[in-house]
This record gives structure tokens, C-alpha cells and sequence, in this order.
């Protein structure tokens, strides 16, 4: 059996029980507590760093937000607006994103050679191809792994998701189940986090402190990290349940409720606020549908509409706050939409370049990377694939992504081995 | 000889439900007398006793006992009725039952299932399916190499062999994919990194293992069919189908341009001999006759159907190893090779010998789980407690006689370089000789490609020849046609010709038609050469084509004739790949056990050195803290000592002080009476003066006389006050003496006193220092012991404390809360309802267990969406192996699941239940305990209990269910140990 341990030891590396030491004396307590919470893990953890990733499912146009065309035969009827760079034009479908445009990225030359919905979301959050004998870890599962403190009682990873259930899912593959994304579907609270009506304060306080109690008869004899970190787990729901307001929005004032929309997108770009606040390392805020066959000018204005507002409000308050330094920002889709405009007025799938806007933590600021033709079809300067884009995030948040972790007795890399980050885009 | 092989079979009423315990004498003496347990035994116990940890508690060990081969705790009434079996082989007597319990065969289900599909969702056969296959396999006790003969060599076009293949269906056939779950699964080596080239850092783990296992598979891939079903509609399915193989040879990615014959082996095992058949004969034909349309068809040579044999070949023993250590690993919780996929010489099992005695007796019992299970269970290794004896009193460490294991240490340490030596030297002739067949093989994979291409070559010649028979064909058709139509036209005009002979003359019409009929026939007559020539060219056509295609044939013929003389050759070679692969596997086994057991004694070893040294430390430490109380006893004396002087030296500073003060006023006096002598002397002089100026000279003179007298006194009390300051000067000077005397005393009493002062904050210093060390020793000798008990658990010396699965801690809440069992009664009664039972004859046994069987399965399906829900939380993702971990939201569903609250509650006779109506508060603690925990409280844990139910009756359920959740919540409840 494997304790999962931040650090990923073998159990019988760590300790297997305590010692129970009539010789030991007083000098040994205390010992246990430094091994359950793993030195190492303490080491490796960048503390205080975060990401939040706007996922944009479906595709999102370039050329109706981070690197538009106007005027020309691809560019579509919108037009380019000045932004808070000099210099720098985005889409005029971003008019708040374009004055908070000196705390970002924008990569304008991603290219990652896959057309299909699966494989290339698959690709961005993994930063590597998938094949059927090897299955990677997700960004969120990464960043929780290296970024979460084990006191932390909020889990590391969280999923908002504009509907559907919660629940855990895979996406954390051999870093272990203990780094999977908890979904809070339409922004709502982790499952079981609420008392049951019919256990009363009382009963409540009564039943932990026995179970304390009962745990310590047997932790006197038996004290190992897989005990502890059960025990601990107990520990954290408690602490996760007194802190269940963090999942409020209403909590916030009415003022900031007004300002971030109260549309769903709205919600839970506030709730990722107040969530980054509370110290979660990673959260992805989903937003659907850009998959515009159709319709894609249309559809664009109204999904841009929603997206702008909220989104350029948590960035301008994560760099209000001073939280920006130490918060990683990615917008991404699977992919980005062709140039060619199609007889339904609609863009197709388009992975040979686009753009993915990636600001704070250690990026450099008000920056433009690559570059596309006039028309957009082609990446002339600045070319950056998948694996490169995953280097450069965990880059950004002070991990080594050149590292690997020893999982079960393998080394895995955090990254694609093959793949370097993109050097010249941090400050 | 009857009796002997008689069944036994023992109907017992326990707890409300029957259960049925038949104890078969199951057979797994091997040949040379020594049962695999026995051996187990024998390695286990090799080390001294103050090594061994003692058997485990009765109730502790039935819980295990019980969760190992059923998944389950045991019930209260069967925990009280093991504690009151008084047979002496009543440990034999419940593995068998156990062993034959229907939870017993759900377990192996679970296992397999879990072992095989690692949770990976049911996408192309349905999971009932599956599980009803799996327990068809496990109801019939199939052997493991059976099992595997089953899913990697069964017949793909088969809707029957459809369960088995859900091993490669659910993974989507992928070649790569089945190669690593192959090797993962059922060799316990992930070879996946040995993709592109020799594995960078493990010896073991070569390109060709992989691409030759992969070659099994490279042919095979998921191909998707119609067929109707039963009720004639249109459905869908995918088939694992196998084409005929062929070699693509492989490079390194290191190595470029060294190409290598990418053919079916098995770590340099062939299977048999491909022969060559010739494109028409590598098929068999069409696959199913229910598919509609075109079916797949059977290739001749099936590699898939050639790797199970070479698998589970008995002298193959990365299989067998691998089974035993997964099977071990089920009851121990850990495998002798951790991970269980890792099997290398760089993560060495950490006790070979006794993966090799256990793979030995897996072969014995010819793979029978059941069998090679119970000789497991049935060792002491198995039933140890998991404490060792110093653990508990490190001083038995201390006090055994650890000389032999030095000795024995000494003399292992010694030939480890020897066997390093030796080993490295064996995997070198292994590469040599693989460097000699790879050269061997250039031709080979040369004749190979060759012949890819002459097949190529032939199956286009093939093609082109059936494309001239048809043209040929059609040619033929076309002239024939023709002749036929004026054959026709003649009879037509013949007979028109007669009717015109027999009619009335000038039949206009009929002369008409005769004229336009020889016109036709005269007109189409000469087409038919035209078509005679070119069906000559079609016939040449095809006879060339009939040419080349027998020279292709030719060719591939003679290329399949020199790879099939390459044969022998290359078998040898191969042969002697394999003998030095194994003649290193052997050697390398030694080395791995003298390295295991250097660890062991190491372990112990360095523990006890450690352990004396602390102690040692410790008794300095005392002894440096005696010193620092001792020198405070002496500063204490000796400051006194010091004290007393120091005060004499004070009294005198005072008395010298006085006479300093007495002494200035004798001066002062002194100096007063000098004064008054002068003054008086002055009186006398001016009155001698005087004198002769005066008549009464008398009176003068009596004065001068009265002076003289006056001074004459003064004279005196002056020499008096001097000899007093004299005197006074004595006294002091004789006082300073005594007071440097004393200020000397005092100063010697000083002296050591700051020399005791300096040696009692060097002693604390060096009591700081020793405490630190111990703390720092403390936590090495922590470490060196959790190493010990490490090496020990590896030496099946202690138990491991290791964690519920998912399956485990469900179905153990379900069972110990009574609702598992309400389940199985609610099944029973349904079934006597619905298929009643005869009264006359009495159902044998086998029947019951059979109903009893059927029940049981009943309400696990009927029960089984918790236990999915709980793999959810507690298990990991799908494709990974399982391993233990805790997270918040598990125990947030423990916490404020529903579920597990409505478990805990009052239901039926469930311990909450019994122990809300218990009226006395210290059995109900006991009940509480041995229910859940399977062990009597302590006197301390009695009292909590009684305190917490010390409350009026309105407030005992909720009470009673706070126990019973703190529980099952509680850190006990979730490990095995």
C-alpha cells in the first residue's frame, strides 16, 4: 500500500509506526507530526503561489478577441480597439480586458497541429499528446501537488463548471486521486460539506471529541503517516465545513456582485476571487459554448459580452489586492477557429495559430509574444506549442518543470521532457 | 481410503443466517513432503525468536483473517463464536470456512476484477457481463494460468469468449496499451519505458521485450460489425480482431540504422515457428456467420493463441512470480515486489527467496488461487501480530545475543562482491550474446523485409491476375454472346426460308423478313473476329499475369524456404539468449538474497548499536546531570565556607574600622595635651621672663612650679595617650594581620569555589550538548527502527498495519451495522418464496450453498451502488493501480453522508440497537468494541464509554450512535492490522 503523501514516498520510507520508546524518553515527541506533514513536501511546496485558467470551451475565436484581423478578408465585421498597452489592439469585444491589458500576456502564435475537441483540450491541460498506454496529470493536478500547503483544509484543485454535478474526477491520473479536480458544478459548495439536519451542534462536537479520543487510545501505540493523515483528513472536513462561506458569493458585497454580473460566468469569477483569496492553488472557471460553426460573429458578441466584464474585474482586483504577483492568470480553449469564414458565417476548428493570454505571477507584464500574418493564417514569429505553453505556466508559479517526481518507484516529469519553457516571456 | 477423501461438510446456525463450512481436504502436499506453508514457515522463522513477532490476538486475527479472503469484517456472533471455539485447530478450521463462505468467491470477483481492469470503464462489454463470467471462474476454482489462456488466447469471433476479451476491449485493442497491461498485469513488469530503446536505467528491460511482446498484438485491433439480435433489430459491436501478422523490424532510437526482427517473444522465448503460407492460405476464411456483411476473417496463424502457452509455461516464471506476488500482496498488503508492476533488478523484491518458494507453490498447486491461498493463511508468517518483541521493550534488543546475526552479517557482507561480481559478469555474456544473435539476425530481418516485400509483390501479382480473369473472362462472354445471336439469325432464316417454301407464293412480308434477316446476319458476321482477337489478347494477358504471379510466388516460396533454413540457427541463438538470460536471472536471485538479507541483519543491527548507543548517551547524560548536582552541592559547601570568612573578615573590617576611630580620637587627644604642653611651655617661658622684672619672686616661682607640675603632668598623660595610640597602632596593625590573614583564608575558600562555578557550566554545557545529541539520536534510532520494522515485515518476522480498500471499508460498514445481512435474508426469504424448496427429499448441501450463494449475490448487486460510490471517493482513477490515500472529501462523506449516518443508527439487533437497550453500560462498551473493532475495550476505554452513556434514557440512542460513529470513523476501524 502507498500513503499518497505530498511528497510521494513510500510509506515504509516514511514512517511505518512509531517507535514505541521506553528508552525514548520525552525527546521523541513530537517526532510523528514532522514526518505526517513531510519535510519534503515542504521543500518542494512554492508557497503562496496560485493559478486561475479561464477554460473557453469549444474555441475561442482569435480574431474576435486576443489578435483580431480587421479589414482584411479573415478579420470579420469587428474592429481593433487601443488597450492599456500602447501599441496593442484587441478586439473591440473586449473593451474592460483592454484596460487591464498591461498586467498580461498575449501569446499570439500557439500552434498546436490538433483539430479534434478531445485530443486538444486533452493537450492543454496536460501539455502532452495523448496516447492509450500512458495517461498524464492536468495542470490543476500539477500546480495542487506543488502548490498546496498540507494544512491547507480547501482542496487544491477545483473545477467551476457552469452546470452539472460535483464530484471528483481523473484528471490527476498517477499523481493519485488525492489531486483530482473537485467539481463544484454551477459554482456550488463541495458535496457533504453541511451537517445533516439531524446531527445537532452538540451531538456533532460530542462525536468528534470521542472520536479524538477514541483515535488517541490507538495512536499511543500505532502512530504512522497513513494513520495520521486519515486522522488529519477529519481534521480539515471540520476546518472545510466552518470555512464553507469561502463557496458564498452573496457573502460579497453588493457593490462587487454588481460589478462581476450576475450572469453564472459572473458568480464564478467572483467565486474564484474569493476562493484565490482563501488560498486555493488552482481553480479553472469554465465558460461555454465558443464552438461556432455557425453564427460565429453573433455568438462571439454575446459569449465575449459575458466574459469581458468579469474577467478583467478579477484581474484588476487580483492586482488591486497585490494578489497578481503571486497569481498565475491563463486564458485557453482547446483550440482556436479558421481564419476562413464559412458559408454559415461561422469558423471552424483552427489549431495552427491562435492565442492564449497568460499574465501575473512571474510573466512579464503588457507583453505581446508571437506573431501571425495578416491574415492570420499562418504564425510568422513567436511559434509555441502545448508542451512549451505547460513548462511556461509551471515556470511562472516558481516550479522547476524540468523536475520530476518519484511516483511508486518511477521518475515521472513534470512536463513534456522534450519541450522547454518559453524563456523570454518572464520578467 | 472413503473417509479419507470424504467431504466434510458442517451446517452451522450462527447469527440468524447460515452459513455453510465445507472443509476440503484440499491436496497441496507436494512431492518432496514439505507443504508450502511449511516452507514459508521455514524462511519466516529462520530468525531468532527476539526477532519474531508472537501469533495475533484471537479476535485481531479472525478480523484480518476475515477481510483478506472475504472483504469483510466478521459479524459480532461469528467474532464470539471463533472466541468460544475451544478446538485447538480451530484456526485451520475457520480459514476453511471462511475459504468456502459465498463472500469468499465475491472477494476473488472483486479482486480480479480490480487486478485485471483497474477500474477502467465498461465502454465495449457490459460490467455484468464481465462479473458473471468472473464468477463462473472463480465458482469452478479455474486456475490462474487457465484464466489467462482464457483472455489472451480466446476466440475473438466469439460472442461467447466476448466477457474475456473485455481485457483488450475496454483498453480499445491498442497494441501499445495491451503490451504495457500485459506485461504490468500479468509479468509484474511495466516494460513501457523499454518502448524506444533498452530501458535507460534498468538492466532487465530491453527494446526487444517490449517490441516482442508487442508483435503478439501489433496485428490486432478493435474492427466494429453488424449483426442482428434477438429481436432482429440492427446492433453494433466491436471485435478484437487479428489479421494476419506481419514484421515491421524495429530500431533504436539511439541506435539508428540497426534494424531488428520485430517477431512474436516472450523475454526471449519463441513461440512455435511461424511457417509461411501463401496469401490465400492465411486466412481460414470468414470469422462469424452472425455478422452482416463482410466478416473479419481468421488469420491461419493466430500469435495471440501462441502467447498464452508460452505465458504460463511453468518454466517461465516472471507469470507464476507474478500471480504469487499479487496474490500475496492481496493478504499482506503489500506485495514482495512493491509496486506490484515494478519487477527489476534496480527494485529488487525485497525477500526473493520467498518469492521464488511462493512461486514454486503456486506452480505446485497448478495455479489453483484457493489452494496456494489457504497454504498462505494457514503459515505462522501470515497470523503474526504486528508488533514486534522490541519493540514494545527495546531493551530485549539490548540484551539478546546478537553475535550470531553479526557473524552471520559478516559473512554475507562478505561475498557481496563477489556475487556483484558474478551477476554483472552473467549479464554481460547475456548482452554478448545478444550483440552475437543480433549480428546472426541482420540476415534474418533482411530475408524478413524480403519476403514482406515478395508478399506485397505476390498479393499485387494476385490481384492482377484475377483482374485478367475477369477481363478474360468478360471477353469470353462477349464472343459467345455474339455467336450465339448469329446461330440464332441462321435457325431464324431457315426456318423463315422453310415457311416461305410451304406458303403461297410472293408472300411479300415474309421475303421482306428474309432479305433483312440474311442482311443482319452478313452484316454482324464480321464483328466476331474482331472479338475472337481480342479475347487471344486477354488469354495472353492473362497467362503473363499467370506468369508473373507464379514467379512472385516462386520468389516468395524461396525467400519462405531460406527464412525457414534460417530457423535453426536462429532458434539456437536464441536458445543460448535465453540460457544466459536465465543462467544471470539465477545468479542474480542469489545476489538479491544476500542482499535482502544483509539488509534484514543490517537493519537489527544497526537499531541495536543504536539503541545501546542512546542508552549509553543517556547514561552519560545522567551521569553528566549527577555531576552538575554534585558541583552545586559543593559550590553550596563551599560558598558557606567562604561565607563564614568572609564574615570574620567583615567583623574585623569593623573592629579596624572602630580602632581607626579610636586611634584618630587618641590623637586628637594627643595632639590636644601636645598643645596644652606647649601652651603651658609658653606660660612658663614668658613667666621666667617676667620673673626678673618682678619682686615677688616667690609667687612667681610658685607658679613656675605649679607650671612645671602642670606640665609635668601633661607630660605624662601625653606619654600615657601615646602609649595608648601606641598600643592602639599594635592593635590595629596586630588586626590588619589577622585580616589579610583572614582575607586570605577567605580568598582561598574563593578560589574553588569559582574553579566549581567553572566545571558546573562546563558539565551544563555538556549536558545541553548530550541532550541534543539524544534527540537527535531519538530520532535516528526512530528511523532505524521503523527500517527494522520494515525489513522485518519484508522477513514476514511482524504484520503490517495497512489501510481497508474502498470494497473493504464499504462492505465492512454494510456488515458490522447488520445491513449486509438483512440483505441476505430479505434474498432468502424471496427465494423460498419464489422457488420453494422440496420438503421430501431434504436439499442436499450443495444446494443450499448454491441458494445460499445466489442470495448473497443478490444483495450485493442490490447493494453494489455504494460500493461504487465509495471507489469514487476512496480509490484512484481508472487504469492506475489502487493506493491508499486521505482526503477531505472522503471524510466529509464519512462525516455528513447520509448514508453512513443512517448505518450507524438503531436498526434491527445492530450493535446501536443493543446497546441503547443495554442496561449495563460496561457490556455495552465491550459489545461496542468487539462489534466494531473485534477486541475487548480497556479499562480506560470502558470508562470513556460508560461516562458518554451516562445520560437519561431519552438521550441514549443518539448517544449510543455518536459512539458507534466516533468508530467506524475512527482511525482503528479503517486499518487492518
Amino acid at each position: 500500500m502507498q500513503a499518497n503523501y505530498a511528497c510521494q514516498s513510500k510509506d515504509h520510507v516514511l514512517a511505518r509506526r512509531r517507535f514505541i520508546g521506553s528508552l525514548a524518553g520525552g525527546a521523541m515527541a513530537g517526532a510523528i507530526g514532522s514526518l505526517a506533514h513531510g519535510a519534503c513536501a515542504k521543500q518542494l511546496c512554492q508557497k503562496d503561489m496560485r493559478v486561475i485558467v479561464f477554460n473557453l470551451h469549444g474555441g475561442l475565436s482569435q480574431l474576435e478577441s486576443w489578435d483580431p484581423k480587421p479589414g482584411t478578408t479573415t478579420g470579420g465585421p469587428f474592429r481593433a480597439i487601443p488597450t492599456s498597452v500602447p501599441g496593442l489592439h484587441i478586439s473591440e469585444l473586449l473593451p474592460h480586458s483592454a484596460k487591464i491589458m498591461h498586467h498580461l500576456c498575449v501569446m499570439r502564435g500557439v500552434n498546436t497541429a490538433e483539430d479534434d475537441h478531445g485530443k486538444g483540450a486533452y493537450m492543454m491541460m496536460t501539455g502532452r499528446r495523448q496516447t492509450a498506454a500512458s495517461d498524464y496529470p492536468q495542470l490543476g493536478a500539477v500546480a495542487s501537488r506543488m502548490l498546496t500547503d498540507a494544512d491547507q483544509p480547501l482542496p487544491g484543485h477545483i473545477l467551476i463548471t457552469p452546470g452539472g454535478g460535483g464530484g471528483r474526477s481523473a484528471d490527476a491520473a498517477y499523481l493519485g486521486p488525492k489531486y483530482s479536480s473537485v467539481a463544484l458544478g454551477g459554482g456550488a459548495p463541495p458535496s457533504y460539506s453541511v451537517r445533516p439536519d439531524a446531527i445537532t451542534q452538540e451531538t456533532e462536537d460530542r462525536r468528534h471529541d470521542l472520536r479524538r479520543h477514541v483515535n488517541e487510545q490507538f495512536l499511543n501505540k500505532r502512530r504512522t503517516a497513513i494513520t495520521e493523515a486519515y486522522t488529519h483528513s477529519f481534521e480539515q472536513a471540520l476546518r472545510l465545513m466552518e470555512r464553507r462561506e469561502t463557496f458564498d458569493v452573496t457573502k460579497e458585497s453588493v457593490a462587487d456582485q454588481d460589478r462581476y454580473g450576475k450572469h453564472d460566468f459572473g458568480r464564478h469569477c467572483l467565486l474564484a476571487r474569493r476562493l484565490l483569496e482563501a488560498g486555493v492553488s488552482y481553480i479553472q472557471v469554465v465558460h461555454s459554448n465558443y464552438d461556432t460553426h455557425n453564427e460565429n460573429f453573433g455568438f462571439h458578441l454575446e459569449q465575449m459580452g459575458e466574459f469581458d466584464q468579469p474577467f478583467a474585474c478579477l484581474v484588476g482586483d487580483l492586482a488591486d489586492r497585490g494578489l497578481l504577483d503571486q497569481t498565475l492568470v491563463i486564458v485557453l480553449s482547446e483550440f482556436g477557429r479558421t481564419p476562413n469564414i464559412n458559408l454559415y458565417y461561422g469558423r471552424d476548428h483552427w489549431s495552427k495559430a491562435w492565442s492564449v493570454v497568460v499574465g501575473g505571477a512571474k510573466m512579464h507584464r503588457g507583453m505581446v509574444y508571437g506573431k501571425t500574418n495578416d491574415k492570420g493564417t499562418e504564425v510568422i514569429d513567436g511559434q509555441v506549442n502545448h508542451g512549451q505553453l505547460f513548462h511556461t505556466y509551471l515556470q511562472a508559479v516558481g516550479v522547476d518543470s524540468n523536475e520530476s517526481l518519484l511516483v511508486d518507484g518511477r521518475q515521472m516529469p513534470l512536463a513534456d521532457p522534450s519541450e522547454q519553457p518559453i524563456w523570454s516571456v518572464f520578467s | 481410503m472413503q473417509r479419507m477423501k470424504a467431504i466434510l461438510v458442517t451446517r452451522l446456525l450462527i447469527g440468524g443466517w447460515f452459513a455453510f463450512m465445507v472443509a476440503i481436504l484440499v491436496n497441496t502436499q507436494v512431492a518432496f513432503g514439505e507443504s508450502l506453508r511449511e516452507r514459508i514457515d521455514r524462511l519466516s522463522s529462520a530468525s531468532p525468536s527476539y526477532l519474531i513477532a508472537s501469533p495475533a490476538e484471537e479476535g485481531l486475527f479472525l478480523r484480518r483473517l476475515s477481510l483478506d479472503l472475504r472483504n469483510v469484517v466478521p459479524t459480532d456472533s461469528e467474532l464470539k463464536s471463533y472466541l468460544t471455539d475451544v478446538d485447538p485447530e480451530k484456526r485451520t478450521k475457520w480459514i476453511d470456512r471462511f475459504l468456502h463462505d459465498p463472500l469468499y468467491y465475491e472477494r476473488m470477483v472483486t479482486w480480479l476484477d480490480l487486478t485485471l481492469m483497474e477500474r477502467r470503464p465498461a465502454t465495449n462489454v457490459d460490467r455484468q457481463l464481465w462479473i458473471q463470467w468472473l464468477r463462473a471462474k472463480v465458482d469452478e476454482e479455474t486456475p490462474i494460468d487457465s484464466l489467462a489462456k482464457q483472455i489472451i488466447g480466446s476466440e475473438w469471433w466469439s460472442k461467447e469468449a466476448r466477457p474475456q476479451q473485455r481485457f483488450f476491449l475496454d483498453r480499445d485493442g491498442d497494441p501499445h496499451l495491451a503490451t504495457r497491461d500485459l506485461g504490468r498485469i500479468f509479468l509484474g513488469r511495466d516494460l513501457q519505458c523499454a518502448q524506444c530503446h533498452d530501458h535507460p536505467l534498468v538492466t532487465d528491460y530491453r527494446q526487444r521485450d517490449y517490441q516482442g511482446l508487442l508483435a503478439f498484438f501489433s496485428s490486432s485491433s478493435l474492427v466494429e460489425v453488424s449483426y442482428k439480435d434477438a429481436e432482429n433489430k440492427d446492433q453494433k459491436m466491436k471485435l478484437y480482431v487479428e489479421k494476419a501478422a506481419s514484421d515491421t523490424p524495429f530500431e533504436s532510437v539511439f541506435v539508428k540504422g540497426k534494424l531488428h526482427w520485430a517477431g512474436p517473444t516472450l523475454f526471449d522465448r519463441l513461440p512455435k515457428w511461424e511457417g509461411y503460407s501463401f496469401p490465400p492460405d492465411r486466412y481460414k476464411g470468414p470469422a462469424a456467420d452472425w455478422v452482416v456483411g463482410e466478416s473479419p476473417k481468421i488469420p491461419a496463424d493466430s500469435r495471440r493463441q501462441q502467447l498464452a502457452p508460452l505465458l504460463v509455461d511453468a518454466s517461465f516464471r516472471p507469470f507464476a512470480e507474478n500471480w504469487a506476488n499479487r496474490l500475496w500482496a492481496m493478504l499482506m498488503g503489500e506485495g514482495i515486489v512493491q509496486p506490484l508492476d515494478m519487477h527489476h533488478p534496480d527494485n529488487p523484491p525485497d525477500n526473493p527467496e520467498l518469492l521464488r518458494i511462493l512461486a514454486d507453490g503456486l506452480i505446485e498447486v497448478r495455479f489453483d488461487m484457493k489452494a496456494f491461498l489457504r497454504e498462505v493463511v494457514l503459515s505462522q508468517a501470515y497470523q503474526r501480530s504486528n508488533t514486534l518483541p522490541w519493540e514494545q521493550a527495546p531493551e530485549s534488543l539490548l540484551t539478546a545475543d546478537t553475535s550470531p546475526l553479526q557473524q552471520e552479517f559478516d559473512r554475507l557482507v562478505n561475498i557481496e562482491g563477489q556475487l556483484s561480481i558474478e551477476a554483472n559478469a552473467a549479464r554481460d555474456l547475456w548482452s554478448k550474446t545478444i550483440d552475437e544473435m543480433n549480428a546472426e539476425e541482420a540476415e534474418h530481418v533482411r530475408l524478413r523485409s524480403e519476403l514482406s516485400k515478395g508478399d506485397a509483390a505476390l498479393a499485387e501479382a494476385s490481384k492482377k491476375r484475377l483482374e485478367a480473369v475477369k477481363v478474360r473472362d468478360a471477353a469470353t462472354l462477349k464472343l459467345n454472346q455474339a455467336k450465339q445471336r448469329l446461330a440464332l439469325l441462321g435457325e431464324a432464316l431457315s426456318k423463315l426460308e422453310e415457311a416461305a417454301k410451304l406458303g403461297p407464293k410472293e408472300d411479300a412480308e415474309l421475303t421482306s423478313a428474309i432479305k433483312s434477316t440474311t442482311a443482319k446476319r452478313d452484316s454482324e458476321t464480321p464483328a466476331l473476329a474482331p472479338l475472337e482477337a481480342a479475347l487471344a489478347k486477354t488469354q495472353t494477358d492473362l497467362e503473363t499475369a499467370n506468369g508473373v504471379e507464379a514467379a512472385a510466388q516462386k520468389q516468395v516460396s524461396d525467400l519462405a524456404n531460406s527464412v525457414a533454413m534460417m530457423r535453426e540457427p536462429i532458434e539456437k541463438r536464441y536458445q543460448e539468449v535465453l540460457k544466459t538470460r536465465e543462467a544471470w536471472r539465477a545468479i542474480e536471485l542469489k545476489r538479491q538474497v544476500n542482499q535482502s538479507k544483509v539488509g534484514f541483519a543490517k537493519s537489527i543491527l544497526e537499531l541495536r548499536s543504536a539503541l545501546a548507543e542512546r542508552k549509553n548517551l543517556e547514561g552519560s547524560i545522567v551521569a553528566t546531570e549527577k555531576k552538575v548536582a554534585e558541583s552545586m552541592v559543593q559550590i553550596d559547601v563551599a560558598q558557606k565556607a567562604a561565607n563564614a570568612t568572609q564574615k570574620q573578615v567583615a567583623d574585623i573590617d569593623a573592629e579596624l574600622e572602630r580602632l581607626v576611630a579610636a586611634q584618630s580620637s587618641i590623637e586628637k587627644e594627643r595632639s590636644k595635651k601636645e598643645k596644652a604642653i606647649a601652651q603651658l611651655s609658653a606660660a612658663k617661658l614668658q613667666l621666667s621672663e617676667s620673673l626678673a622684672l618682678v619682686a615677688d619672686q616667690q609667687s612667681l616661682n610658685a607658679a613656675v612650679v605649679e607650671l612645671d607640675r602642670s606640665m609635668e603632668l601633661r607630660r605624662k598623660e601625653l606619654e600615657a595617650v601615646s602609649k595608648e595610640l601606641n598600643e592602639s597602632k599594635t592593635t590595629f596593625q596586630g588586626a590588619e594581620r589577622k585580616r589579610d590573614e583572614v582575607a586570605k583564608q577567605h580568598q582561598a575558600k574563593l578560589d574553588p569555589l569559582q574553579s566549581l562555578a567553572a566545571a558546573k557550566a562546563e558539565a551544563e554545557v555538556v549536558l545541553v550538548a548530550q541532550r541534543e545529541s539524544l534527540k537527535s539520536l531519538s530520532l535516528k534510532t526512530e528511523e532505524l527502527a521503523k527500517a527494522a520494522m520494515e525489513t522485518s515485515a519484508n522477513q514476514v518476522a511482524v504484520a503490517r498495519l495497512r489501510p481497508l480498500s474502498p470494497e473493504q471499508l464499504c462492505w465492512s460498514y454494510l456488515r458490522v451495522m447488520g445491513i449486509f445481512d438483512q440483505y441476505v435474508r430479505t434474498e432468502n426469504k424471496e427465494l423460498d418464496r419464489n422457488i420453494p424448496l422440496p420438503k421430501e427429499p431434504a436439499p442436499s448441501e450443495d444446494v443450499l450453498v448454491e441458494r445460499q450463494r445466489i442470495a448473497v449475490r443478490k444483495a450485493i448487486e442490490k447493494l453494489r451502488g455504494n460500493a461504487d460510490h465509495f471507489a469514487r471517493l476512496f480509490a484512484a482513477g481508472s487504469g492506475q493501480s489502487d493506493s491508499y490515500f486521505a482526503s477531505v472529501d472522503q471524510a466529509l462523506y464519512l462525516a455528513n453522508g447520509g448514508a453512513v449516518h443512517s448505518w450507524s443508527g438503531p436498526s434491527g439487533s445492530n450493535v446501536t440497537s443493543r446497546i441503547i437497550s443495554n442496561k449495563d453500560p460496561k457490556l455495552a462498551a465491550e459489545d461496542l468494541y468487539q462489534t466494531l473493532l473485534c477486541r475487548k475495550p480497556t479499562p480506560e476505554e470502558i470508562q470513556t464509554m460508560e461516562a458518554h452513556w451516562n445520560v437519561p434514557d431519552n438521550q441514549k440512542a443518539a448517544r449510543a450512535q455518536e459512539a458507534v460513529w466516533a468508530l467506524l470513523s475512527g482511525v482503528e476501524f479503517r486499518f487492518i492490522q
